[in-house]
């Protein structure tokens, strides 16, 4: 074999591979990327990062201001969408109809007001913008640079 | 006819510190607080024994109207706390009997996911004239006190309730009368149907001033399916033995739905 052939053959194999390797990790970047959440705030109020166990009591109503006093104003993709239920079992660690009920029951006993639920994302992302103090989970892959991203635990998308 | 059960005006400071006045469901134990009368939240039929509602022949102070002071989220542990100066046994929503007040405290933890642990103290100094719940008007004044502690954990496909009261009322002619109450509940999900159990006893002694020493022991078993958040339908069997009536069996049903 002339060593031009061997040297194509070489060349040709391994590029396949690192091809092949490369669409493999786009595949399964993207999606993952879409089963990943990521938390948007207003300007006002939210800091720029937190750790997820604050992010959870945030969202859990252990706490309702923020630093500056601002009220904390919670928005939730419902639940019967992927991004609602995703947030439930990995912000909430409930079931969907737990998390109702788990609202429920706060505010039966007077702890706090029901967040809002949002069936479109954008709705949710217009509310989070005109709402001071508000917070709310969207997708990662339906995220843009229009609001402000919170750092959970370092990660934009978690 | 209209009864008001809970009005308040609530002031929230911080976290750690919300000041609230009306007629509140008093801070003892968890499931005062946790339930109120939320049939479609509560787990069983009817309120331990320990909780019941007077009507029912309870004889905790459910409700009380004054000034609770509360917060939560302290620490990494989340520690809460309630602490509550009220009008006292033989008040009512609209006027207060006496100048004594009533004194209840609270503190608990969650330290992790659906588990909560608790105590609180309740002290109250009921008149002389005050009906006892043998609808008795006393011929003295009652120092009461009562001491509880509870762990709970409520996390599916668990529901793991304990409680445990002891009271002490006392007066210069009788001295100390104590009380014990308690309950166990236990539960576990299969999807939406959740059979439970429960355990519970309350015994009084014998020439209490104020309570009515009807001792009871209590044992439930029940299933409860859920056909949403806010509908459920509970199915129950009791075997219920009073000092005063013996021994009962009797089944339950209940639907119960919110909007």
């Amino acid at each position: 074999m002339q060593p031009s052939r061997k040297l194509y053959d070489f060349f040709h194999l391994n590029l396949m591979k690192v091809v092949g390797v490369a669409m493999l990790f786009l595949f399964f970047s993207a999606a993952s990327q879409a089963q990943l959440l990521t938390a948007v705030a207003n300007p006002h109020g939210a800091p720029s990062s937190m750790t997820f166990s604050e992010l959870q009591r945030i969202f859990g109503a252990d706490r309702q201001r923020w630093e500056d006093g601002t009220k904390i104003t919670i928005a939730l993709m419902k639940t019967s969408t992927e991004a609602g239920a995703k947030t439930a079992a990995k912000v909430y660690e409930m079931e969907p109809d737990e998390l109702y009920k788990f609202w429920i029951s706060l505010v039966f006993r007077g702890k706090t007001t029901t967040p809002k639920f949002f069936g479109d994302v954008d709705e949710l992302k217009k509310f989070v913008d005109k709402t001071s103090g508000a917070i709310g989970i969207v997708p990662s892959s339906d995220n843009d640079d229009s609001l402000k991203h919170i750092l959970i635990d370092k990660k934009k998308s978690w | 006819m209209v009864g008001v059960e809970r009005v308040i005006i609530k002031y929230y400071v911080q976290d750690y510190l919300n000041i609230e006045i009306g007629r509140h469901h008093t801070p003892i134990g968890y499931w005062n607080t946790a339930y109120h009368h939320g049939f479609v939240l509560q787990p069983t039929i009817s309120r331990p024994l320990l909780f019941a509602f007077d009507e029912a022949g309870g004889f905790l102070p459910i409700h009380t109207v004054g000034l609770l002071l509360s917060g939560s989220n302290i620490t990494e542990l989340n520690i809460g706390y309630s602490f509550m100066i009220g009008d006292g046994i033989g008040s009512t929503s609209i006027s207060e009997n006496d100048n004594a007040k009533s004194y209840t405290l609270r503190l608990n933890t969650a330290p992790i996911t659906g588990l909560d642990v608790g105590a609180s103290g309740y002290l109250d100094y009921i008149s002389s004239g005050v009906k006892n719940l043998r609808d008795q008007p006393l011929t003295s004044q009652v120092k009461q006190q009562l001491i509880s502690g509870y762990m709970v954990y409520l996390r599916r496909p668990y529901e793991l309730m304990g409680e445990y009261l002891y009271g002490a009322n006392s007066t210069d002619s009788v001295g100390i009368k104590h009380t014990k109450a308690s309950y166990v509940h236990a539960g576990y999900r299969f999807e939406n149907f959740i059979p439970y159990a429960r355990y519970e006893q309350v015994n009084f002694e014998d020439g209490d001033p104020y309570f009515n020493p009807n001792n009871v022991k209590l044992f439930l078993a029940g299933l409860r399916y859920e056909f949403s958040s806010l509908s459920v339908l509970k199915l129950e069997y009791r075997n219920v033995k009073t000092s005063s009536d013996g021994t009962r069996n009797e089944i339950v049903f209940q639907f119960a739905i919110g909007f």
